[in-house]
């Protein structure tokens, strides 16, 4: 497939390092002359010089042969220039990150319909709504979701005082099916097999029916009190996002915005419901200390700067918060971040490349996710008729090795498999793989005139 | 600087307005042959040469400025208090200038308190503008000024500011005058159908007008001495106590209901909820005391009695169906702080308004939450808008300034010799537009017993409440006159 890029900030690079890296065309076009020596240097991709809003660049980036366009520069109208410009040019797909909520938040008609866009992407929207799923569930590190919503996959951290320990994963059987897909050990991560032990300090990744995720958790001891109180530091635009969805909670939890520009306090407390917004620098111990951040049950830390983010995180774990988030835009810090003691790290940039990866995955691969440094994915696979794997009892399939199924859904039920369970034609299979398998996966399923 | 051309010519215009009005009253007098027709005719024609004079001396100049634009203002409500007493002096039915000017001030700012004994032999020339000025009054005399006369330009929305009750005013449309005009219009509208009502339930439909043009202002003259008491219509007095209803409610909602076909606009807004609140709550306890007394025969007399009287003080109209001084205290309590609500912000009612009282309750829960967290951003948020610092600072200042005229005229009118109660009700009873106070001032008697002096001090309370106390004010400010 050829992709152009527009632009090569973060986001940009993300999605042609991973691009590049599955084999496809991909395109950048940029302007700094310094940002497109580093894609030349470490990435195998074409750049091109210039504006994504001008048509001779396009052209010369190959739009007319192109499948499809991210525009990921961090101006929304250019972004939407490109993309409309490319559907007049032919391509199929479109992509555009707008940030600004007055371009997403409109009734009567969407950029969609007035525009061709065909996914826009909001990188502090999808952030914010990783955060409030985390605050829905506490005791997860991350939350995530399969098959219109019902399987669910959550990262959970092995505490010393956990009732897994020292045991092999294949006694650890429930009267409720699960299926632990994934284990992060000391930054590495595997697919287990039966005869794993687990350890402290393991993050596993558990996959269970949405509806029986509670009961799974409460068997293993995960289960812990829902979050009532939440202090978000940093007022711009994740922040805003995240207290809005927060809101709409019921019952409703207690919210606080800490915001030190007090014309952006202003703003968005004029927009907010009942989330109270404090004017002041969440840097300021006794301000901390003043609003009682010791009684919150969940600390978020959304400012713009990273360093800030972390210093304050720390600080409130010291002051006894029972969770914190912290958002980081380094991806290279984030391994160090959790060794400190943050419970949970999100780069926007990842989990918007996550974002889109799934809307490009389109076809029989339905949903990806990316797992740490993008080391893993979750595939939603179709099984064909006719390929290689189907209608094979699961333990008699040639895995490649890093990977699993951990769902299966047949005829709009979630079956949660064992060993001697059979894939049959046109069953959805959530498959946990990690990067280097995915290929080898695909094969298994797809009935091999698909072309990828 | 103030131009003494331009004020003089737009003073001539909204003569011409008044004189053109009073000959509508002298219509009446022809067609009763009463023997004040010369009066009244001659009291146009002077009103209306005039203005004539005015307009042709004083040639229209482009726009004004803004000091121009509160003299205009208040000086405007003063210059129509004075021709619109002619037809009370030169007639002879009130003689005394000070009588004359307070009658048609109260008449203007449509308070309804009144020094005539007695009503009913008035012929129907001056009964009529009697009631006419409380209608003029009501919906304003600039808004009409602006609504018939074009060219104020971007002075208008000061104008139109200065006069419109509340602290806060909506532009219906994005011209002043276009927003004067559909006002008027739905008032007019509103009108009618009280008067239509009114016929049908049988009154006269002199009386229907009369009283329509006093309900519809919230001003509270009626053509008879023991006012609506007189009308032993259940009926009646339900439909009044309705109209009053709505015409203490605010216009702007009425227009957009009825107009734009969206009822909801009624509740959406929060200082109309807290007015039917206020009102419900007011009957109920009034109705409750009224019973506990065994006042009114069966619960619907009661519950008439109690309604009627608490919506003729909230709204600040000041009809009476019985005598409420004598009622018990619960009652009188409860009637008494009624003086100090108001209809809402755009209504035609007087008094401090619920949105100024709101806009202090949702400051003073704010400084509350400020105590907890003294660092918290907390919005002033109205219905689907949010107040700016210098709003809530207005209507502190207004409420401050309210309490202080309200005890200048109360100390005013003791040092006349009038009892605690009877000054005090009868300061709050003008500054707030209403009419009747409690006791001497009662809804059975009238302010004619009150010296000369006191009847000047009361008309400028009464102008003050009508304007809102800041036009009239800054005419005192020695700035205010120098260049």
């Amino acid at each position: 497939m050829k992709i152009i890029i527009i632009g090569a900030g973060k986001v940009g690079f993300s999605m042609a390092q991973l691009l590049s890296g599955e084999n496809h065309d991909v395109v950048v076009v940029e302007q700094s002359p310094e940002r497109q020596q580093i894609l030349e240097e470490t990435l195998d991709v074409q750049v091109v010089s210039g504006s994504g809003s001008s048509t001779s660049v396009l052209e010369s980036a190959g739009v007319h042969t192109a499948d499809m366009l991210l525009a990921v520069t961090e101006f929304d109208e250019l972004n939407m220039v490109a993309c409309l410009l490319a559907k007049k040019y032919g391509v199929k797909t479109t992509v555009a990150r707008v940030r600004n909520p007055e371009y997403l938040e409109v009734k009567d008609f969407s950029l969609n319909n007035i525009m061709g866009i065909d996914l826009i992407i909001n990188p502090e929207r999808v952030t914010a709504q990783e955060i409030a799923e985390i605050a829905k569930h506490p005791e997860a590190l991350n939350v995530d979701y399969y098959a219109d919503g019902k399987v669910q996959l959550m990262e959970l951290e092995l505490k010393d005082d956990s009732p897994l320990l020292k045991k092999r994963i294949k006694d650890l059987k429930t009267s409720v099916p699960y299926n632990i897909v994934s284990i992060a050990r000391k930054h590495r991560m595997l697919v287990p097999s039966g005869d794993d032990v687990l350890q402290v300090g393991d993050h596993i990744h558990l996959m269970a029916r949405t509806a029986d995720m509670r009961e799974v958790e409460k068997l293993l001891g995960f289960y812990s009190r829902k979050v009532e109180n939440v202090t978000i530091l940093g007022g711009g635009r994740t922040g805003y996002y995240l207290a809005q969805i927060l809101e709409q909670n019921k019952p409703a939890m207690s919210i606080k915005i800490i915001e030190r520009d007090i014309t952006r306090a202003r703003q968005i407390s004029e927009k907010l419901g009942h989330t109270l917004v404090i004017h002041g620098d969440g840097s300021d111990y006794q301000l901390l200390e003043e609003e009682n951040i010791v009684s919150s049950d969940l600390f978020v830390a959304v400012t713009d700067d990273d360093k800030i983010n972390l210093l304050c995180s720390l600080i409130a774990r010291n002051l006894g918060v029972r969770k914190t988030v912290c958002q980081v835009k380094r991806t290279d810090v984030m391994p160090l971040a959790e060794q400190i003691g943050i419970d949970t790290i999100l780069s926007p940039r990842l989990l918007t490349a996550g974002a889109i990866l799934k809307y490009m995955r389109v076809g029989d691969i339905i949903s990806v996710t990316l797992f740490g440094e993008e080391r893993a994915e979750m595939l939603e696979l179709l099984a064909q008729p006719g390929a290689t794997a189907v209608n094979k009892e699961i333990q008699h399939i040639k895995f490649p090795s890093g990977s699993v199924i951990g769902a299966v859904v047949r005829e709009n039920q979630v079956i949660i498999p064992n060993g001697s369970f059979i894939i049959q034609p046109n069953d959805r299979l959530m498959v946990f793989s990690l990067l280097k398998s995915i290929h080898k996966i695909e094969q298994l399923f797809l009935n091999g005139s698909k072309k990828h | 600087m103030i131009r003494p051309a331009v004020i003089l010519g737009n003073m001539g215009r909204i003569l011409l307005i008044i004189g053109v009005a009073m000959l509508s009253c002298l219509a009446w007098s022809i067609a009763y042959h009463e023997n004040v027709t010369s009066s009244i005719a001659l009291a146009a024609f002077l009103t209306i040469f005039t203005g004539l004079i005015l307009v042709y001396v004083c040639p229209k100049k482009e726009s004004i400025n803004f000091k121009e634009g509160f003299l205009l203002v208040s000086l405007g409500w003063i210059v129509a208090s004075t021709f619109g007493s002619l037809p009370f002096l030169l007639s002879g039915y009130l003689p005394s200038f000070a009588d004359a000017w307070f009658e048609t001030v109260s008449g203007f700012t449509t308070t309804g308190a009144s020094v005539v004994q007695d009503v009913e032999v008035w012929p129907r020339g001056l009964l009529f503008w009697r009631s006419l000025t409380q209608w003029l009054g009501g919906m304003g005399i600039i808004a009409l000024f602006l609504a018939i006369i074009a060219g104020m330009g971007a002075r208008a929305n000061q104008l139109f500011k200065a006069e419109v009750p509340g602290p806060i005013s909506d532009k219906i449309s994005p011209r002043i005058r276009e927003t004067a005009r559909k006002l008027w219009i739905t008032y007019v509208i509103i009108s009618l159908t009280c008067v239509i009502t009114l016929c049908a339930l049988g009154m006269d439909i002199f009386d229907a007008l009369c009283h329509t043009f006093t309900t519809m202002a919230t001003g509270g003259f009626s053509t008879k001495n023991a006012s609506i008491g007189f009308y032993a219509s259940p009926l009646i007095q339900w439909t009044l106590t309705l109209f009053m209803f709505i015409a203490g409610a605010n216009f702007t909602l009425h227009f957009l209901a009825f107009k734009k076909r969206n009822p909801l606009a009624y509740l959406r807004d929060p200082e109309f909820k807290l007015y039917t609140g206020i009102v419900l709550l007011a009957c109920f306890f009034v109705a409750l005391s009224l019973n506990s007394q065994g006042i009114g025969t069966g619960w619907e007399e009661t519950i008439r009695l109690a309604s009627f009287q608490v919506l003729s003080i909230v709204t600040t109209t000041g009809f009476a169906t019985a005598d409420f001084n004598i009622w018990p205290n619960l009652a009188v309590g409860v009637l008494f702080m009624m003086m100090f609500v108001g209809g809402c912000a755009g209504s035609t009612g007087g008094s401090i308004k619920p949105g100024r009282y709101l806009i202090i309750s949702l400051s003073t829960v704010n400084e509350l939450k400020k105590m907890v967290h003294p660092k918290a951003v907390l919005p002033l948020r109205f219905g689907n808008r949010f107040l700016k610092e210098s709003l809530l600072i207005n209507v502190l200042q207004f409420f401050f300034l309210y309490m202080g005229f309200l005890a200048l005229g109360t100390i005013v009118l003791a040092a006349l010799g009038l009892d605690m109660w009877s000054s005090l009700t009868a300061a709050a009873a003008c500054l707030g537009n209403i009419g009747p106070g409690f006791s001497r001032v009662g809804p059975t008697q009238n302010f004619a017993f009150i010296p000369d002096s006191g009847k000047y001090i009361l008309s400028i309370l009464m102008l003050v409440g009508r304007l809102e106390i800041y036009p009239i004010l800054v005419l005192f400010l020695p700035e205010f006159w120098k260049e």
